[in-house]
This record gives C-alpha cells, sequence and structure tokens, in this order.
C-alpha cells in the first residue's frame, strides 16, 4: 500500500467517522455553577415550571452522523448542566439532511 | 440573499459535515480544498423590525442596555414592535446581538423572544479553485470549476420589543440638603 492509498483510506474514513456536535447559549439570566445528575426537559409550547429562574436559551446543532435527535438532545443537556440548569422547557428541535439543531430555555432554582 | 459576505469565518469541522463534492476523492488536495473553502463560508447575520405602535418617544437605545428574556415581559412594559433576527449558517450567539439591536432600533429596552428555530435548505453552488497540477522540479497552479451541495441552516428569533415603565423616582425629601437618613439594615 502506497502512501497515496494510505491517505485516500485516511480521508475517506474521516468521512465516514465525521460527526461533531457543537452547542451554544444566550445568557438571559445569571447561570448557576455547573451540575450532574439529570436534567429535565420539557417539549413545545408547554408552560415552564413558574417556581424557576430564567438562565437563557441553549442550543445544540449535530452533524454528519450527530444530525440526530439522540445527539442533540444529549448536547442541549450537557449545556444546561454546564449552566447549573435543572430543567429545559419550549424545547424544539428541526432536523435537517446533514444537520439538527435543537433549542430550548434552560432554567434553574 | 448574498452568502458571500463574511460576518465570522465558521469552523473546520462543521465544513466537513455540510460539503458533499462535486468533484471525485481527491484527498492530497483535501488541505487546499478546505481553505477555499473557509473563506466562502461563514455565518451572515440580518435583522428586521417592524413598529406595531408609536414610540413612546425617538430616544435610540443602546443595544448593549437591552434586556432579553424568552418568559416574560415586565409589568407596564409598552409594545412596540415585532423583532426578528436570523443568521445563516450560524448559531442563537450570533443572531441575539442583531435582536437586541434590532430591538434598540424601535427604540426598546427590552426584547421578549417568542421563538427560535431552524430552518434547512439544500443549494447548489459552483465556484472555481486553484490548486497545484505540477511536479517538485516545474510546480503549476492549474484551476477547476467546482460544483458542491451545501445545506445551508437557518436560525431565527423572533420576539417582541418593549419599552418598560420608568422606574419611579424616589420622593423629594421634606428637609433639602440635610443628611440622608439610612434604611435600618437587618441583622
Amino acid at each position: 500500500m502506497n502512501a497515496k492509498t494510505t491517505a485516500f483510506f485516511a480521508y475517506c474514513s474521516l468521512l465516514v467517522a465525521c460527526g461533531t456536535t457543537t452547542t451554544h447559549a444566550v445568557l438571559t439570566g445569571v447561570p448557576g455553577a455547573p451540575r450532574g445528575g439529570e436534567v429535565q426537559v420539557i417539549m413545545g409550547d408547554a408552560p415552564p415550571p413558574a417556581d424557576l429562574k430564567e438562565v437563557g436559551i441553549v442550543q445544540a446543532v449535530g452533524h454528519g452522523t450527530n444530525a440526530d435527535l439522540e445527539h442533540v438532545m444529549m448536547g442541549l443537556k450537557e449545556k444546561a448542566l454546564s449552566l447549573g440548569c435543572t430543567v429545559i422547557a419550549k424545547v424544539k428541535i428541526d432536523q435537517g439532511a446533514s444537520t439538527a439543531s435543537g433549542t430550548g430555555l434552560c432554567m434553574r432554582p | 440573499m448574498v452568502y458571500g459576505e463574511l460576518a465570522v469565518l465558521g469552523s473546520e469541522t462543521h465544513m466537513l459535515n455540510r460539503v458533499s463534492f462535486g468533484v471525485p476523492c481527491l484527498p492530497m488536495r483535501l488541505g487546499g480544498l478546505l481553505l477555499v473553502m473557509l473563506g466562502a463560508c461563514g455565518p451572515q447575520v440580518e435583522g428586521h423590525a417592524v413598529a406595531t405602535h408609536t414610540p413612546v418617544d425617538a430616544a435610540h437605545i443602546d443595544a448593549s442596555q437591552v434586556r432579553v428574556s424568552a418568559v416574560a415581559i415586565p409589568v407596564g412594559a409598552t409594545e412596540l414592535g415585532i423583532v426578528q433576527a436570523h443568521t445563516v449558517q450560524g448559531s442563537i450567539e450570533d443572531a441575539a446581538p442583531e435582536f437586541a439591536k434590532q430591538v434598540a432600533l424601535l427604540g426598546g429596552d427590552f426584547g421578549k423572544i417568542n421563538d427560535v428555530g431552524t430552518k434547512f435548505e439544500m443549494t447548489t453552488r459552483t465556484r472555481t479553485e486553484s490548486y497545484s497540477c505540477g511536479t517538485s522540479t516545474s510546480p503549476r497552479t492549474c484551476t477547476r470549476t467546482v460544483t458542491e451541495t451545501v445545506e445551508l441552516a437557518t436560525t431565527r428569533i423572533i420576539g417582541m420589543a418593549y419599552r418598560m415603565a420608568p422606574t419611579p423616582k424616589a420622593p423629594p425629601s421634606a428637609q433639602e440638603g440635610s443628611s440622608p437618613k439610612r434604611a435600618p439594615i437587618a441583622q
């Protein structure tokens, strides 16, 4: 196997294994200390709990092999935990061909 | 809509996933190809605002003074209009400052986000790129036309602009000039 063939297979395996999830946040309140554990997810237009404080809007974008519901929800939860949130309300998932995006409202006690 | 102008450069990981090449698999030229692609793509941000009520006054608010919430509107706030900000190939972090800017342009100091969403569309575009085609002894640069199909993600923030009620001023002291009384501090 020469160098060119090796590079070809390396490139193709890179494309096959290509999957990334990026997370973003816009703070509209004060974040808490990063925490672990579970995050409650409230989908769509269901009202958020009244006793919680608003922290901000979080977004997770999955690309390539990560462009699916599982990876986007995982990204949203990880971002919420890093901001000290216990609930992600108003969660919405938008699916594309090679990209998926999820947004939600991050809230904490 | 023009996609050529760059506001912020996109990250390399994004590009690997979004682009399907219209040329044969050319691993040796991947580096040069990525550089060309990075120069051609990046988040584009745009915002719009429509007044639905007559502004209280024409005072311009600095966008940094605009407070934003996705939950509640302050008591007594006056509605000014509809505000939208969207970004192509960007995130909410790119669109949010534009949202605040549009609120400020309507004279508002508070923005209520009603919805955040992303839409996707596939577009085909053609561009010319250059690459090394010579040998080590006689280097040359060639050009070729590449047609690529790209999925564009448009993230939109839509909401309303408000002017918050003015903070009530403290009543004037009965004895002007006297030393102010301090409120008792709870122990």
